[in-house]
């Protein structure tokens, strides 16, 4: 399900979650837990599962190219078992004269990869099998597994390093497993519950509670989801494990879960304060159990997600509790902030590059606009040497500067409306070069940014056009969800935790989900928030203007699109959608009368399953969803344009009468035109009745336009009542 | 009888010249005469209208050429003007009447009123101006001259005092869309001139003291009205609001049935001899007088195929059609001038009530009329991000109600003038928001303007067929073209650049049917929609050389595909014929 690892290649989360009073809520109540009611903390026992012979990490690769620093992964290693061998595949891009070098652990074995021609990269692939002893292990901080550290890098034949960097040339170790030895251990508190070697989660609700309100547990469940697969996207810039997570309604977990890398969390409807007991399900898996009220499983869910959770050292805790109000926003962050480090360098001639992601819900909300403000300092090269630094967003070169004179520069860029996505890559390269060639150059040339005072600031706006791609960062942090009623509401909700889990795993801020009645959403009253709809009626999907009404539709077929959903066949289908000035993610499905309700419900499930990541697939999932509209029917699951669907009868039925601006226009003007014909009526009958009384005599004689009491009036005043007024032509007045 | 307009500033625009004005010796005198001349034209724009003049023209007529001129420029620099296929088959249609293998009046066709591509015709012929597309631009700098230089007579003859006249002229000439629009070899331009001149020509015989005879009115606005009949279908509903409008006035002014007809008579006669001549064309060369809106190339029978493919929302649907059509005005016109069109409206029923000057502001909605009728009967679509299905098309046909909007602009302020006695203020207000407006509109003017919109999607759509006619024209040596030019995207012979008489056109009759039954026996190229992407939907006709390629693979033994690009390919004979 959920793929908790983030898709880029550097570290560029944001850290630590960054809402200071829940940490400070949830710490108070494991300090509470552990001291007033002792802590039950036991020696770590052997897990009586499957035995573990091995794992790999899908979607887990490391790369490198020519005189570029490593970048490297932690491998977490469960509990009691000991790592035998890796095995990995090798891609290459090297000509002859350079190889692949996979460094693991306190190992480096150089892949003789490179291409037949000096200077001519060829493509290769070759395997890699590395027998591992404990010294390959590095330890990590308590509570937490040991790791072997993996990284590729590209040396010279000899194995010494590049000088020059050529990013062309490149190595990538992908498709890593591990084989064990040794039996995998429970944890022994629940502070070890969620270890960074954890790869599968099922968060477990009873299957005869309220599934779809806020009374039930159903807000606990998809906040256990959000928080799981927050915690993991931050434990995987070091880790790099993957976190599959689902929601189950269920009395048991479903069979077959490897125990040394699978967890189990159940949830428990109660009353009061969180009660959280650690123990293991009937299949062998670890298991731990939150009871309590339906709020405050909520706020335990949302307290696994903090760091300070390692201070709950027993088997037991009580008042597990942090706040699960969304982060404040913040409209500038420093690169230190979103690096990790404080400083950036980049070093060495040829090309060096360095990347860092930025995601629009990292601001807070949407932005149009960002700022970047780039401050550093260059080394001094001598005249035979020239750098170049160069800002490059989303692919497009945005500022370059000529560096390297020793003075301190400073780089200002405004990024523009149309240049700002919803996740952003800002790849800052140093391009260098020596008239002698980078290998003869006698000093070397490297840029120092200052992370501290760079940085990143983003104007609220939205410059994204409705659709998937305004998910999350419309959001702000929070999540109403709705669940409906056509469907199962343990599907519906197992759906739900899909979308939640996709949408947290594309930012680095935690989501605070909450469980709200469809209504709400509907109708805006949930603040005017926007979020997410599972399961409406077609009726409620109307209300809500969908661009895509859950009734038969017809595609406007092309030949070069050979997506056939059909016009009467059930379906389900995602929809993003501006209405008013929020934004709905609605997921609904339809089967015409007498279908089987169960098609549709699978339809949904497999429509959840696509718009979520899909484990160890990178481009995939959310993060691969561009338009507005996912439709899932018997054929598969596509995404479908609004503008190709032929109007539906609905959608064309909402705009029969004539809109009310109209009504409202054209009565206006034909009430003015009354009106004045009756004002004016009225001054003529007045004119004629003064004529008549000063003139009786010749009454019959006299005529308005000869009399005229308006005669010593303004011109321009009579002619805005349209009394006294005389036309051109033939000389006809009106 | 009063005339309420007031003379501001000299007597006539009489300005005499201080001695040594202009014997090149006194620079200061020089500046004085320019100064004088500037003055003298500010105060010859609130001039009152007489019979013949209405000062200020030229100089409005100077200021739509230069606002015309840039307009062109920047338009026919960055090739925006030819990224309508419409306005390329215009280009091609008037050109291909002197440069075919079948050269000819026939070659106008009967899908599209001849007057646009006889009026194009001089200038396509030169070939430099048919393939920039400058052709289309020069054309619609006349035709904005035009337009604008009448609404701004029409706007004095309703009354408006300078501020509120040039009101109007700001509001026509800053308004993007049409700028656009008018730099392109589409219809509009020639048809809104046509009908400007038409209503021009109307509220003169109006609003001047003497009674005009018959034959002034049928010159003065009946051949005006006969070219927009041969442009649009608009213009035949301005025959009928014609005279409509002339007999409502005549009878208002008691002159009696008789009068009417015959004026009425003579405004529609030229009009009616232009339909006739258009209705005896088409059975000559096609055997039905009305194939042009029967024929299976008609914009009927499109809108029909899109009717019955539930595509037509607007058929028979009041709610619908208002919804679009005025939704496409405001995207067109801008929030700004619609609102101000909305007081002009109020501001127009209150002081004009029903009068000759309401009729004459009434006879420019004539087009908006129009616009409601055809849609809701199903003879023309618009799509919009306000239709269903959202797309973007036909948004142009709003641009003729915006000579209407313009006007009632002006009407606003003019009464705030009559108001207050002053309305610079107002006026420079309306002017800020209008430039705000713009700016606004400048910030994604692929988007927010829709006529702009349907201009990009156009390019993206047919960029691959842009690449492949940029090839052919760059590669060719000689042989022969075989191309379905009225297919979708395939509008391209101004950008092939090639003389059109070295083509085999679905225009050119029997022989592109006999090209189409031996290619490789007429012409050593091809360019087509590549076979296996021809669409099975399209709101025009199907590329007859993609399915011919289609149902004769053996094609591939006669030909080399050489370029691909989209779904667009050019093809290549191998060997001699």
């Amino acid at each position: 399900m959920a793929r908790a690892a983030h898709p880029l290649p550097s570290d560029n989360r944001l850290r630590g979650g960054g809402h200071r009073s829940a940490r400070l809520v949830a710490a108070c109540a494991v300090v509470i837990a552990s001291t007033t009611l002792g802590a039950h903390s036991a020696a770590a026992a052997p897990l009586t599962g499957v035995p573990v012979a091995g794992t790999s990490y899908a979607g887990v690769s490391v790369q490198g190219s020519a005189g570029q620093p490593n970048w490297t992964r932690q491998l977490p290693i469960p509990a009691g078992l000991t790592p035998t061998a890796l095995t990995a595949t090798v891609h290459s891009h090297l000509p002859a004269g350079r190889q692949a070098a996979v460094i693991v652990g306190s190992q480096t074995v150089l892949q003789p990869v490179g291409g037949q021609l000096a200077n001519v990269a060829a493509d290769s692939v070759s395997q890699v099998s590395i027998p591992l002893t404990a010294a390959d292990l590095v330890a990590t901080g308590s509570g937490q597994s040991a790791t072997i550290p993996v990284s590729i890098a590209v040396v010279n034949a000899d194995g010494s390093p590049i000088t020059c960097a050529v990013p062309e040339q490149t190595a990538e170790l992908s498709d890593i497993a591990l084989t064990f030895a040794g039996t995998a251990t429970a944890p022994a508190s629940i502070a070890d519950f969620f270890g960074n070697a954890v790869q599968h989660v099922t968060v477990l609700v009873p299957p005869d509670g309220d599934l779809t309100s806020a009374s039930g547990p159903a807000t606990g469940a998809l906040q256990a989801v959000a928080s799981l697969t927050h915690l993991y996207a931050r434990q995987a810039v070091q880790a790099g494990g993957d976190l599959d997570i689902q929601v189950v309604a269920a009395a048991a977990a479903p069979a077959g879960a490897d125990p040394a890398v699978s967890r189990v969390l159940s949830l428990s409807p109660g009353s009061g304060a969180v009660t959280a007991t650690l123990g293991t399900d009937p299949a062998g898996v670890p298991l731990l159990r939150l009871t309590g009220g339906a709020e405050e499983l909520a706020a335990a869910a949302s307290a696994l997600d903090d760091d300070l959770m390692a201070l709950a050292a027993g088997t037991t805790a009580t008042g597990l509790v942090a706040d699960v109000r969304p982060p404040s926003a913040q409209s500038t962050w420093t690169l230190a902030d979103l690096t990790g480090s404080t400083q950036l360098n980049l070093s060495g001639y040829g090309q060096s590059s360095s990347y860092i992601g930025v995601q629009q819900a990292s601001f807070g909300g949407p932005v149009d606009q960002l700022d970047l403000h780039l401050a550093g300092m260059a080394d001094a090269l001598p005249t035979s040497s020239t750098a170049r630094l160069s800002v490059i967003w989303n692919g497009m070169l945005v500022s370059s500067t000529m560096v390297g004179d020793g003075a301190p520069f400073s780089i200002d860029v405004a990024v523009p409306s149309g240049q700002v996505t919803r996740d952003n890559s800002m790849l800052l390269r140093l391009d260098a070069v020596s008239d002698g060639g980078c290998e003869s150059a006698v000093l070397p040339a490297q840029v120092w940014l200052d992370a501290t005072a760079s940085t990143i600031t983003g104007r609220a706006g939205q410059g994204l056009d409705a659709g998937f791609t305004r998910f999350p960062q419309v959001l702000a942090g929070l999540l109403p969800v709705a669940l409906g009623t056509s469907g199962a509401p343990a599907s519906l909700l197992t759906q739900a935790a899909h979308y939640v889990s996709a949408l947290q795993s594309m930012t680095s801020v935690p989501l605070a989900v909450e469980v709200v009645g469809i209504g709400d959403l509907i109708d805006g009253g949930s603040a005017g928030a926007s979020g997410l709809i599972v399961g409406p009626s077609p009726e409620q999907v109307d209300l809500l203007h969908a661009p895509l009404r859950m009734a038969e539709f017809r595609q406007i077929s092309t030949f070069a699109e050979g997506f056939g959903a059909g016009v009467d066949a059930p379906f389900a289908a995602l929809q993003a959608f501006g209405t008013g000035s929020r934004d709905l993610l609605v997921a609904a499905g339809w089967a015409p009368v007498g279908a089987d309700a169960a098609d549709t419900g699978l339809l949904m499930d497999a429509l959840a399953t696509a718009a979520d990541t899909p484990a160890g697939t990178v481009g995939a999932g959310w993060s691969a969803l561009s338009g507005s509209l996912l439709v899932s029917t018997a054929d598969g699951v596509a995404p479908l344009s609004p503008s190709m669907v032929v109007p539906q009868a609905a959608v064309v039925a909402e705009h029969t009468g004539l809109p009310v601006a109209v009504w409202a226009t054209g009565g206006a003007l034909i009430l003015l035109g009354l009106a004045r014909a009756f004002f004016v009526s009225g001054r003529r009958r007045a004119a004629r009745r003064f004529v008549d009384r000063i003139q009786p005599a010749d009454a019959d004689k006299a005529t308005v336009t000869d009399v005229n009491p308006s005669a010593q009036a303004d011109p321009a005043q009579l002619e805005l009542i349209g009394v006294g007024r005389h036309t051109g032509g033939d000389g006809s007045g009106s | 009888m009063t005339v309420l307009a007031a003379p501001v500033g000299p007597a006539d625009g009489q300005v005499t010249a201080p001695s040594g004005a202009g014997d090149g010796i006194s620079t200061s005198n020089d500046t004085e005469i320019g100064h004088l001349r500037i003055r003298t034209w500010w105060h010859s724009l609130g001039r009152p209208a007489t019979a013949r003049r209405i000062p200020g023209t030229a100089v409005v007529a100077f200021v739509a050429l230069l606002v015309g001129t840039v307009a062109s420029a920047v338009s026919t620099a960055t090739g925006a003007n030819l990224l309508y296929q419409d306005a390329l088959s215009h280009l091609t249609i008037a050109r291909r009447i002197l440069d075919s293998s079948v050269p000819g009046i026939e070659q106008l066709g009967t899908v599209w009123l001849p007057a646009p591509h006889l009026l194009l015709m001089p200038l396509t012929a030169i070939t430099w101006l048919w393939q920039t597309g400058l052709a289309g631009a020069i054309l619609g700098t006349g035709c904005l001259v035009v337009s604008t230089t009448c609404l701004y007579r029409i706007a004095a003859r309703v009354g408006l005092h300078r501020t509120g006249r040039l009101v109007v002229v700001l509001a026509l000439l800053a308004n993007p869309s049409l700028l656009y629009t008018f730099t392109t070899a589409l219809t509009e331009p020639v048809l809104i001139a046509a009908l400007l001149s038409t209503v021009s020509g109307l509220a003169r015989w109006a609003t001047i003291r003497r009674t005009p005879s018959a034959g002034e009115l049928a010159v003065f606005a009946g051949v005006p009205c006969a070219i927009a009949v041969l442009s649009r279908y608009e213009g035949w509903a301005m025959v009928l609001g014609g005279a409509l409008y002339i007999a409502v006035l005549a009878l208002r002014r008691g002159k009696g049935a008789r009068y009417a007809i015959r004026m009425a008579g003579a405004f529609t006669m030229i009009p009616a001899l232009a339909i006739a001549c258009w209705l005896t064309y088409n059975l000559t060369l096609y055997g039905n007088p009305l194939e042009f809106m029967t024929g299976s190339y008609s914009a009927r029978a499109q809108y029909d195929q899109l009717a019955a493919a539930g595509l037509l929302t607007t058929k028979g649907s009041i709610g619908m059609t208002t919804w679009v059509f005025d939704w496409a005005i405001a995207e067109v016109a801008g929030v700004v001038v619609l609102v101000m069109a909305l007081i002009g409206a109020a501001a127009a029923i209150v002081r004009f009530g029903v009068s000759e000057k309401l009729l004459i502001i009434g006879l420019l909605a004539v087009p908006y009329v129009f616009g409601m009728v055809s849609l809701y009967f199903g003879q023309s679509g618009i799509y919009n991000d306000h239709s269903q299905p959202i797309s973007w098309w036909n948004n142009r046909f709003a641009l003729s109600t915006l000579p209407l909007l313009a006007l009632l602009c002006g009407v606003a302020i003019d009464s705030v003038r009559t108001l207050m006695g002053r309305a610079r203020g107002a006026a420079l207000l309306l002017a800020l928001a209008i430039v705000g407006q713009n700016a606004w509109w400048a910030g994604d003017l692929d988007k927010r303007s829709p006529i702009l919109a349907e201009a990009e999607l156009s390019r993206v759509a047919s960029a691959g067929a842009v690449s492949a006619a940029q090839y052919l024209g760059a590669h060719y040596d000689g042989g022969g073209i075989l191309l379905d030019e009225s297919a979708r995207y395939n509008a391209l012979l101004p950008l092939i650049g090639v003389p059109v008489a070295e083509f085999d056109l679905r225009a050119d009759g029997a022989e592109f049917d006999a090209a189409l039954a031996n290619p490789a026996a007429h012409d050593r190229w091809l360019l087509a929609t590549l076979p296996d992407r021809a669409t099975d939907y399209d709101s025009g006709p199907a590329d007859r050389v993609s399915q011919m390629l289609l149902s004769y693979p053996q094609y591939r033994s006669r030909y080399r595909l050489v370029f691909e690009a989209g779904d667009h390919a050019v093809y290549q004979r191998i060997g001699d014929r």
